[in-house]
């Protein structure tokens, strides 16, 4: 309806949706990208990434299979991508002696998450890692993948459920003891809650992250509009169209310096979510006594 | 080489497949239908996005199981094994050079030696060539000397009786005319420079 004001979404463009606008005003948009009124786009970009990182690992395996040093820039970069996780991230955080085991599993993940990401930063898409329960699938199978490490690495579920207990030595008479008791409880079950927080705080970062990075970058474009769209035409702003040419040249410049830093986070957070999960393998593996 | 073909065609079909399939699956979400709000930006309540994650997740680690990391793990294990071999090589070869520098170090310390050996005959044969040599020479000189000495001494007896001779002859022509005429003093003069050069065509003619 021509006039009427239209309500401002922050997240409009930055969750997963069926419409994606690309330029609305000349009616250059995607509609109808959904079934049953389920959104497909997060699911098209997801299986995109799944499909870069599957065809590149497959790639980058033929050309390694020979054992020749890397040629050219794309086989540089797989490679440098795929130490880099060795290196940096599986090593220190599971160790030398499992790090070949998880490897595949970590550099995947990474691979996945960090594809996912960076398919973000293209106009008019989105990061399906800014939705919650992608993060919390991706943190659901590290869960199972970091527990699965503890039960293995320490005989069995009764001896992984003991190394949640911290081994707190108390001098003293029968109080002292059943406050000892007491206080080894608490500690446990904190420690068993600390096992299902500490996924749950990878995938809220993650996600958290992602989405407050998109909604930024979306806001402040969206200053251009606040001052020049009658839609959204924020009072202030009525008949000082000199304001548009204050704001326009602003908004953009600002937004490429944060998209710049987005591409950074992007890695940064993928970085962080597999490193955290190479740690709590490790911790799992071989806890501290 | 064919089958891994099919696979990974099959791989990637699966995936396609996927992206179809599951919303289909997922419509029947109790929350599709209901109004936004709340907490709904975080996609909180979709359940069937969690559910394709794990699926897409676990199918991508799948292929690249089957298809990408045995190749890696294979190259990286051909990849340790060069290198290996590159180092034992290289180790070799810096163990063989080293010996072949000992060995050459060794042939020119004695070639060293050698030309030392060489260098102090060659001054010592020069030494006592220049001597001798030079003993020849003394010796050559004064027999030239002596030889000349004596050449000069016998030149010197040939004209000293050739003076003696021609001395006398001019005596006895003076004597002879002296007799034969009484003569002044300018007549001796003239007789004189008669007899001299009577002698001079003489020695002329001889």
């Amino acid at each position: 309806m021509a006039g009427e004001k239209k309500a401002i979404d922050p997240f409009e463009h930055v969750v997963d949706s069926g419409h994606t606008p690309i330029l609305e005003t000349v009616g250059l948009e995607v509609h109808g990208l959904e079934v049953a009124g389920i959104p497909l786009k997060f699911m098209l970009l997801m299986a995109i990434s799944a499909t870069v990182v599957a065809l590149g690992l497959i790639w980058l395996g033929k050309k390694m299979a020979s054992g020749e040093p890397p040629t050219g820039k794309l086989w540089n970069l797989l490679e440098s991508l795929l130490f880099f996780v060795r290196d940096k991230i599986v090593k220190p955080g599971v160790g030398e002696h499992d790090a070949n085991r998880y490897l595949p599993y970590l550099t995947t993940l990474f691979l996945f998450i960090f594809t996912m990401n960076l398919i973000g930063m293209f106009p008019f898409l989105g990061s399906p890692t800014a939705s919650i329960m992608v993060t919390a699938a991706l943190a659901l199978v590290s869960f199972v993948v970091i527990h699965a490490a503890g039960l293995e690495g320490n005989h069995g579920v009764a001896g992984y459920l003991k190394t949640f207990i911290p081994p707190i030595h108390i001098e003293g008479g029968a109080a002292m003891q059943v406050l000892g008791k007491g206080i080894t409880v608490g500690i446990a079950l904190l420690e068993y809650a600390t096992a299902f927080i500490r996924v749950t705080v990878l995938a809220v970062r993650l996600f958290a992250n992602m989405l407050a990075g998109h909604t930024v970058l979306f806001m402040i474009l969206f200053f251009i509009a606040l001052v020049d769209n009658p839609a959204y035409q924020i009072e202030i702003a009525k008949g000082k169209d000199w304001l548009y040419f204050l704001v326009m040249p602003f908004s953009v410049l600002l937004v490429t310096a944060l998209s710049l830093l987005e591409l950074f986070i992007a890695g940064l957070q993928a970085f962080i979510f597999t490193f955290l999960t190479a740690v709590f393998i490790g911790l799992a593996k071989h806890p501290a006594h | 080489m064919r089958t891994a073909s099919h696979y990974k065609l099959f791989a990637l079909a699966a995936l396609v497949v996927l992206v179809i399939a599951l919303p289909a699956l997922a419509a029947a979400d109790p929350h599709a239908g209901e109004k936004k709000g709340g907490l709904d930006f975080t996609g909180i309540k979709r359940y069937d996005l969690g559910i394709y994650t794990l699926v897409v997740f676990g199918l991508l680690m799948f292929i690249v199981g089957k298809f990408a990391w045995p190749n890696i793990r294979a190259g990286l294990a051909k990849r340790e094994a060069n290198i290996g071999a590159l180092i034992a090589d290289a180790k070799r070869d810096r163990a063989e050079a080293e010996a072949k520098l000992t060995d050459a170090n060794k042939q020119l310390a004695e070639a060293a030696t050698k030309a030392k050996a060489i260098l102090d005959e060659a001054r010592k044969d020069a030494d006592a060539l220049k001597v001798s040599e030079r003993e020849v020479g003394v010796k050559d000189a004064q027999a030239e000397r002596e030889r000349v000495k004596r050449d000069l001494d016998i030149e010197r007896d040939a004209v000293g009786k050739e003076l003696h001779q021609q001395v006398v002859e001019l005596a006895t022509l003076i004597a002879s005319k002296a007799i034969r005429q009484q003569m002044s003093l300018d007549k001796q003069g003239s007789l004189v420079d008669e007899s001299i050069a009577e002698l001079k065509a003489n020695a002329t003619r001889a």
